[in-house]
């Protein structure tokens, strides 16, 4: 089995887990353990000491790692970026392969026990919402959209007209919009707990192996984040340093429209 | 100081310790996300007017500004996140600096240059335009653009009522 950090900072949630992978997809991942610390603004400061005492929480050190998985967001801009900075890093250091999952991923694995339709909505800021739906059966979630940014009454609406069964609601702009998707969805809502809005490092683990991260070929360079609103300074940053093969012509994850 | 009575509010101030003594009086009265949006020609004293509002937040290190490093966080009871947008090149550069996620994390925002992009600030703020009149007179209107910017410019020219 593989040791696997995970690490995810997209959110106000500082999300580490520590996991065991099969070799191959014969076997099932392990959870040794995870902490959840709320580090609003504060990920920084907060991602490396964290991940140090989870280690040794769990009778590891960080040279018996084989695998680092990092949180890629969308989430919140700095957040996203201090969560892949220090996964790269740490992968770069260890000599380990790096893969990467959607936060929303994460989000949605939570809720992974639950039949039928599950909707992530992230926090985009600016009165915007990152929202991905996803389909929860015997166990597992199943992503049906991929991850953009919109407004949230659009959203809402647009899922009212589309969506003709219960929908569980989850994420962190929530917090912001609950009201705009339950009344827009009537009967048809349910909203998970405030506590089942975040990602965990049991969640990140387990939505990475879900996704098949591991079966990537871990090369640090390819874990890119996801901002769905372009950053231009990373879109320059690539350009100018020539993207590695297969990789977005911006050299950053986002929707097709948005791509120069 | 005195308030003038032709525009919806402003205060006229004829030195840089009285524009900073207008900011102190906006910045004590700052509650979590406000947003102030600066604007004015070079030496208009924005900066001056930022010092002010940090110390209405019981803010007592230097505040510099921020021209070169974008943002500067000074961190209090209400931390205040004084950026200057001089050296953008474009709107979009403001997602780069994540000026959106970073006026919603619950201090008090200050934006010097906000003109420089009026279609893309926050919906939500109160912008605080300092005109030169005079040598050291300055003309400093505040026009809210939001809710909560409203009930902070009327407390504002509450306070602003016995500086006269």
């Amino acid at each position: 089995m593989r040791l696997v950090l995970a690490l995810d900072t997209a959110t106000a949630e500082c999300a580490i887990g520590l996991g065991l992978w099969p070799w191959d997809d014969q076997g099932e991942p392990v959870v040794l353990g995870e902490t959840n610390v709320a580090t609003p603004r504060a990920a920084l400061t907060h991602a490396i000491p964290v991940i140090a005492r989870l280690l040794e929480d769990c009778g590891r050190r960080i040279g018996d790692v084989d695998a680092i998985v990092a949180g890629r967001g969308p989430g919140s801009f700095t957040g996203v970026r201090i969560g892949i900075a220090t996964a790269k890093g740490l992968a770069q250091g260890l000599g380990v392969p790096l893969y990467g999952v959607s936060t929303l991923d994460a989000v949605a694995e939570r809720l992974a026990g639950r039949e039928g339709l599950i909707a992530v909505i992230g926090d985009a800021m600016r009165k915007e919402v990152y929202p991905a739906l996803f389909r929860g059966c015997g166990g597992t979630v199943e992503r049906l959209t991929p991850d953009r940014v919109a407004k949230p009454a659009e959203t809402a609406a647009e899922w009212a007209a589309s969506l003709d069964a219960h929908v569980l609601l989850a994420g962190d702009g929530l917090a912001k919009y609950e009201a705009v998707f339950t009344e827009a969805l009537g009967d048809r809502a349910e909203v998970a707990r405030p506590a089942m809005w975040s990602p965990t490092g049991a969640s990140l683990l387990q939505a990475a192996w879900r996704t098949g991260a591991a079966a990537g070929g871990g090369n640090a360079a390819g874990v890119l984040p996801i901002y769905t609103r372009l950053s231009d300074a990373e879109e320059a940053e690539a350009l100018h340093a020539g993207r590695p093969p297969g990789l977005p012509h911006s050299g950053v994850a986002g929707p097709e429209g948005e791509r120069p | 100081m005195r308030r003038s009575h032709d525009a919806p509010i402003a205060v006229i101030t004829r030195s840089k310790a009285e524009t900073a003594e207008v900011g102190h009086l906006l910045g004590a009265l700052a509650e979590p996300n406000d947003i102030v949006a600066l604007s004015g020609d070079l030496g208009a004293g924005k900066t001056c007017f930022a010092q002010g509002i940090a110390r209405g937040l019981g803010i007592l290190e230097p505040v510099p500004s921020p021209t070169f490093n974008l943002l500067l966080v000074h961190p209090a009871e209400l931390t205040l996140y004084h950026f200057d947008l001089y050296r953008l090149q474009k709107a979009a550069d403001l997602e780069d600096i994540d000026l959106y996620g970073t006026v919603e994390s619950g201090g008090v925002s200050v934006i010097e240059w906000a003109d420089r992009f009026p279609g893309d600030m926050p919906e939500d703020r109160l912008d605080v335009i300092i005109d030169v009149t005079g040598p050291d007179e300055r003309r400093i209107t505040l026009v809210p653009r939001g809710a909560r910017a409203e009930q902070l410019a009327a407390a504002f020219a509450d306070g602003a009522g016995a500086l006269v």
